[in-house]
């Protein structure tokens, strides 16, 4: 094995490493902005609730035209559902437990009256902001700390398989 | 209308409807809790089967609370808080004009209702425009000069089904004459998104689902309609809010429960509208020879002006 190779193989394992870094940052990324995402949904649904009081397909597809999300396509998937209370959602970026808790909160609304579903709202919010919170957080803290020791993981197989 | 029904109902119970029953003869289905699904056919009540109707409730199906609360979150599109102001009145209008009416347990909050649950049954209620039934009363109370004019029966003698062809016939009159139908319970133009499902005329605005006095206050300033037509007048605020619009120079058609017109001062707030002569036409239905039969059209002093039917 020339220098050249030995030098492309460290290349090459690097580079994987930094793509797993990668893979791991923009996981962290998309659950930050899933759950960004998903409490400017939660204050979306409020505002219509308190005023406006558009069915909530409505509701969902303004809020879908604002912008696409990693949350969107949950939307979507409740859109598509003939009955919400048998919705099957991706769970994405999501662990299985966090999973379920959408899916409750996205089958529940509407199932209330308006003074109900705002206090609803109100505790739903209140149960998704320090999972928004700690998901931003680490967003900020762990993405580039993901890639730089994917980097160097790579970088130190490579030399080893030498 | 079919495309309304299949939204709401699940499909076994609109299989047989929709592949044994004449639409045109269908009027109520009525769901009660643990008890045979029954219809209004013609006029008459049938129990519905897999096979069409029955009068027996041998075979009939039967409904329980899951299928009528799955009706009723059906037809609210899954958005419950969007039709509550609705469904506090006891019931909710859908696409194509049906009208759900509910029973359940209503909850109350500083001597309000605020909203019903544990839903016990339901009526699903068709809506039938029956057009030109208001022709005759239209020659007498519209043409050439609109009075104002009160239709006068007791509950079910077709007050709105002539107010709304009226309005349809007014709102569709050349030179164009611009109407406001206040449509308190929703029952005229049966608006869904704020869009007539029955037809009540190219110039008819509605607003639904509003209090008279704020309809014809609101209405008029911003509207300002040459007729205002308006269902069930009941209350003594509802007379002021006629004799608001009719000192405003706007021409009035409203309905109100009595016998007759005869009854009408022993109702609050309308024997000041008889004496201040504000309408100028009285309009009596009965069921007579079924609904919608005209009884006698009267002028303010009442003397009849319409022959009887």
């Amino acid at each position: 094995m020339n220098a050249i190779t030995k030098l492309l193989l460290v290349c090459i394992a690097s580079a994987a490493g930094a793509m797993a870094g990668l893979f791991f940052s923009k996981r962290l990324k998309a659950r930050a902005e899933y759950y960004k995402a998903l409490l400017a949904f939660a204050n979306h649904v409020l505002g219509e609730v308190k005023f406006r009081r558009n069915p909530i397909k409505t509701v969902m597809r303004d809020f879908m035209s604002l912008g696409e999300t990693p949350f969107s396509k949950n939307l979507t998937e409740y859109l598509d559902a003939q009955n919400p209370n048998a919705l099957k959602l991706t769970r994405g970026c999501l662990k299985q437990n966090e999973a379920e808790e959408v899916k409750k909160f996205l089958a529940a609304l509407g199932g209330l009256d308006a003074d109900t579903q705002v206090s609803q709202l109100e505790a739903d919010k209140l149960r998704f902001a320090p999972l928004a919170e700690t998901a931003a957080q680490h967003y900020t803290k762990y993405a580039s700390t993901y890639i730089k020791l994917g980097f160097l993981v790579g970088l130190a197989a490579g030399i080893l398989i030498l | 209308m079919v495309q309304s029904l299949s939204k709401i109902l699940p499909p076994h119970l609109l299989r047989p409807i929709l592949g044994r029953l004449n639409y045109e003869r269908l009027y109520e289905i009525r769901l009660r809790a643990n008890r045979p699904v029954s219809l209004n056919y013609g006029s008459k009540f049938y129990f519905l089967t897999e096979r069409g109707l029955a009068s027996m409730s041998d075979n009939a199906f039967t409904a329980d609370a899951g299928l009528i609360n799955e009706v009723v979150v059906r037809a609210t599109e899954y958005s419950l808080y969007a039709v509550n102001d609705q469904l506090r009145q006891g019931f909710i209008t859908v696409t194509g004009g049906v009208r759900i009416g509910i029973a359940g347990e209503t909850v109350r909050e500083a001597g309000e209702t605020k909203t019903v649950k544990n839903y016990g049954s339901v009526n699903i209620r068709i809506p039938h425009e029956i057009k030109g039934c208001a022709d005759k009363a239209y020659q007498h109370c519209c043409a050439p000069e609109i009075h104002n004019t009160l239709i006068v029966s007791p509950p079910g003698a077709g007050k709105t089904t002539i107010l709304r062809d009226l309005a349809r016939l007014l709102g569709n009159r050349l030179p164009a004459v611009n109407v406001l139908l206040a449509d308190e319970r929703n029952e005229l133009a049966a608006a869904h998104r704020g869009i007539p499902q029955l037809e009540v005329g190219m110039h008819t605005d509605v607003i639904a689902n509003a209090l008279k006095p704020y309809a014809f206050t609101a209405g008029i300033r911003s509207l300002a309609p040459d007729v205002l037509i308006t269902d069930e007048l009941a209350t003594l605020q509802d007379a002021e809010a006629v004799e608001y619009a009719a000192a405003s120079g706007v021409r009035v058609i409203a309905s109100c429960h009595a016998q007759n017109h005869l009854d009408l001062s022993r109702k609050p707030g309308f024997d000041a509208l008889i004496a201040k002569r504000v309408f100028s036409r009285y309009i009596n239905l009965s069921q007579r020879l079924g609904a919608g039969t005209l009884d006698g059209i009267f002028d303010a002093d009442f003397n009849e002006i319409g022959t009887r039917q």
